[in-house]
Order: C-alpha cells, then sequence, then structure tokens
C-alpha cells in the first residue's frame, strides 16, 4: 500500500469515527447547543459573583485547571486536608501581619489630617501635640477592637479545621 | 477486540490514539456541568469521607472551599486534579501514562463524583473533553517550520501586502466546541496558561494543539448516560486532534 492510500484510509477512518460520534450523541439529544442558560446574564444561577465562576458554567470551554486553589488565599470557607499546623501558622502570621498594617494605616491617615490642618493654619502647635496624643491613644483602641476581631475568626477557622479532622477520623 | 482501519464502528469503551508518536506533551481534561445542586453545599463532608478513600493512591490531599471540594497529588498547587463541585465535576491530568489509561481513569473518577452527587444532577448542561498538547514530527525541527506549516495549511494569506510573518494561531469554534493550533516553542505564555508544568516534558519546539469538544444537555437518568456521552466526546476530541495533526503534516513526516 503506497503512503499516499494510507493516508487517504487513515483520513476517511478519522472521518467517520467523528460523524458515528457526533450521530451518537444526537441520538442521546447531546448536541443542541442553544439550551444552555447563559449564566452570566442569569444571576440566580450563581453563588459567588466573580467573574471566574460565571465564565466556567455557561459560556467558557473546559476549564483546564481548577480555580479553587488561587481562591484559597481569599477565601474564610477553605479547609485543607494537610496539617492544620500549616494553616494555623499562617493565620497567626497573617494576623501579625495585620496589627502592623492596622495601626500603621491608622496613625499614617490621622497624622496626614492633622498635618494639613496645621499647615492650613486651622490649628496651632499646642493643639496639634494634644491631637496626635489623643489620636494615638485612639488608633490602639481601633486596632485592638480590629484585632480582638481577627483573633475570634482564627479561632472559629481552627474550631472548624479541628471539627473537620474529628470527622475524617 | 481488533480494530481495522478505515472501521467506522469503533465501539465505545475502545480508545483509538492515532497520534500517540506525535503527542509529547499533554493535558487531557473531561469536565462535566450542571444547574448548581444545592445539596452539595451539605454534603462536601460526605464527598470526602466516600471518595478519598478509594483515590488516595492518587489524590492524597483535598481541599474543601464553599464551591468545591478539589483532591490533588499534592497540598499546594497540584497538577493533577479532581473536582467535585456545586456546579461541576472535573478530571484534569497532565502527562497521562497513555488516552486509554486516562480514558479509563475517567471513567472511574465521573462514576465515583455520580455516585455521591448522583440524585443531584438531573441534566448535564455541557459535558466537555478538551486536549491541550504540544506535537512533534520527525523532520520538523524549528520554529520556523512548525510556523510556516501552520501558516501555509491553516491560514489563507493576504497576497496583497509583504510582511514577515513571525507567528500565528488559527482558532476555530464550531458548534460542539473549539480548537486552536499554532507553533509553540519553550517558555511561551501560552505554554505556562495551558500547563502547570510547563517545562516539564515539553520540546523545545513544536505544534501546540488544544481540542475542546463537548455535548450539551445530557439527561441524566443513570450514570451510563453520563459514561457513554463521554467516550463519544472524548472521540470527538481524539478524531479532531488527530485530523489536525494530519493537516499539520506531521504525520507525513
Amino acid at each position: 500500500m503506497t503512503r499516499g492510500s494510507q493516508a487517504a484510509r487513515a483520513q476517511s477512518s478519522i472521518k467517520a469515527r467523528h460523524a458515528s460520534a457526533l450521530a451518537a450523541l444526537d441520538a442521546l439529544g447531546a448536541t443542541k447547543a442553544a439550551a444552555i442558560p447563559n449564566v452570566a446574564s442569569d444571576p440566580s444561577l450563581s453563588t459567588r459573583g466573580d467573574a471566574s465562576f460565571l465564565r466556567g458554567v455557561g459560556g467558557g470551554g473546559t476549564e483546564p485547571s481548577s480555580v479553587i486553589d488561587e481562591k484559597s488565599a481569599q477565601l474564610d470557607e477553605t479547609i485543607v486536608s494537610h496539617e492544620a499546623p500549616a494553616t494555623r501558622g499562617w493565620v497567626s502570621g497573617e494576623l501579625a501581619e495585620h496589627k502592623q498594617k492596622l495601626i500603621l494605616w491608622i496613625v499614617g491617615t490621622a497624622l496626614a489630617a492633622l498635618l494639613g490642618s496645621y499647615w492650613a493654619g486651622t490649628q496651632t502647635a499646642a493643639s496639634l501635640k494634644a491631637d496626635v496624643r489623643e489620636m494615638l491613644h485612639d488608633s490602639k483602641a481601633s486596632s485592638d477592637t480590629r484585632i480582638d476581631d481577627l483573633t475570634k475568626r482564627t479561632a472559629e477557622t481552627e474550631r472548624r479545621i479541628n471539627g473537620v479532622e474529628t470527622r475524617r477520623r | 477486540m481488533q480494530i481495522t482501519e478505515g472501521s467506522a464502528a469503533v465501539p465505545a469503551n475502545v480508545v483509538v490514539d492515532g497520534v500517540k508518536g506525535t503527542r509529547r506533551k499533554a493535558r487531557f481534561i473531561v469536565e462535566v456541568r450542571y444547574e448548581i445542586a444545592p445539596r452539595f453545599f451539605d454534603i462536601r463532608g460526605n464527598i470526602i469521607a466516600t471518595t478519598h478513600q478509594a483515590i488516595k493512591d492518587q489524590f492524597p490531599h483535598w481541599q474543601s472551599d464553599q464551591g468545591a471540594v478539589l483532591f490533588g497529588e499534592s497540598a499546594q498547587d497540584p497538577v493533577n486534579q479532581f473536582h467535585i463541585g456545586s456546579d461541576r465535576i472535573a478530571f484534569r491530568i497532565e502527562d497521562a501514562e497513555s488516552v486509554p489509561v486516562w480514558a479509563s481513569d475517567a471513567d472511574r473518577y465521573l462514576g465515583l463524583a455520580l455516585d455521591v452527587l448522583g440524585k443531584e444532577i438531573r441534566t448535564v448542561s455541557r459535558l466537555g473533553v478538551r486536549f491541550i498538547g504540544v506535537h512533534v514530527g520527525r523532520r520538523t525541527a524549528t520554529f520556523e517550520q512548525y510556523a510556516q506549516s501552520v501558516r501555509e495549511r491553516f491560514h489563507k494569506l493576504p497576497p496583497d501586502i509583504d510582511v514577515d510573518y513571525v507567528d500565528s494561531m488559527a482558532h476555530l469554534v464550531h458548534k460542539n466546541g473549539q480548537y486552536r493550533v499554532g507553533p509553540v516553542r519553550r517558555g511561551e505564555q501560552w505554554l505556562r496558561a495551558a500547563f502547570r508544568r510547563p517545562d516539564a516534558g515539553t520540546p523545545g519546539v513544536g505544534l501546540g494543539i488544544d481540542v475542546d469538544c463537548c455535548a450539551f444537555e445530557i439527561r441524566h437518568k443513570m450514570h451510563a448516560d453520563v459514561l457513554r456521552a463521554f467516550r463519544h466526546v472524548l472521540e470527538l476530541t481524539l478524531t479532531t486532534e488527530e485530523a489536525l495533526v494530519r493537516q499539520a503534516g506531521l504525520l507525513d513526516d
């Protein structure tokens, strides 16, 4: 058999197999694309508002990989199978980072506002000093409240991880 | 069972991979989508408890969030994934041993997911099988040779402009999916987007082929309906991939 006739036979085989698979799907009634709901325009079918979720169900192609791992870092709900201490470490580290960032942000924002009013001439040096002192006191109280909140959420996450581990055992 | 060349009647459970000799790097995916199954949110623990035991060898790790349980071969950034979610099931393997082995595993994994979710899924809205791969010919050796082959065999170029083409990709969408074909070389963005391990086993240059075929609205009375549809869609994907490799001339080398 020549190379040309081999290629022709192979091509006709592909054609026949492809047509046969399409016919089989037709028989299952599984080739009618028009019936698919457009999820992007139907918010009732969505539980999250992010674009990747919407893209995935209605219009997008077969997803080459899961988006769950990319989202994990943003979701409080993520629970993992590997050892919980790693997760706890992450949460604790995050907490310390939060605390520093919170204090810096609050102090920075308030200082900028006070200095602005000083330079604008609406505040004297003495009253500026008093305001800064008061502001530092308030910002500490405010960040403490936020830290308390984060600590509670951390404890809740740990409680849920432990619950899942117990169920698995 | 003997499969003769040119036979149209290939049984649904037999996988014919005509381009295994050209495929050097690949990611195979099957994905089943359905309208959100609300009970999924209540049974995530049950899914893990009943499924993980059966797949621990291949997927020792799992993670769960609001929308899905994901099983993987590693805890961080798994390459191979078995995903059971509120709106989809997916089985994704990179550099599988062979297409028949992957197909047989996919049957098993889909079966496990349908076992645990089956009653919640009445109609499969979309079932897709996607093969992303890098193919090489015996005599095609440079990026420019692949690029020229794609230009000559997949594009009709305007004759009135005189430009030096350096790259291209053909992307065609059809009623049952879509495909993309283009020359590719190691380090390209396309490889990083397509694969979780873009450098592992990837040839220096080749033909990138991405085939995604799908079926819609499959009534789910029995698992066998979905598994049968999977085999037919797999056949669409395989034949499309082989047709593209032939069209590119890699089997003539």
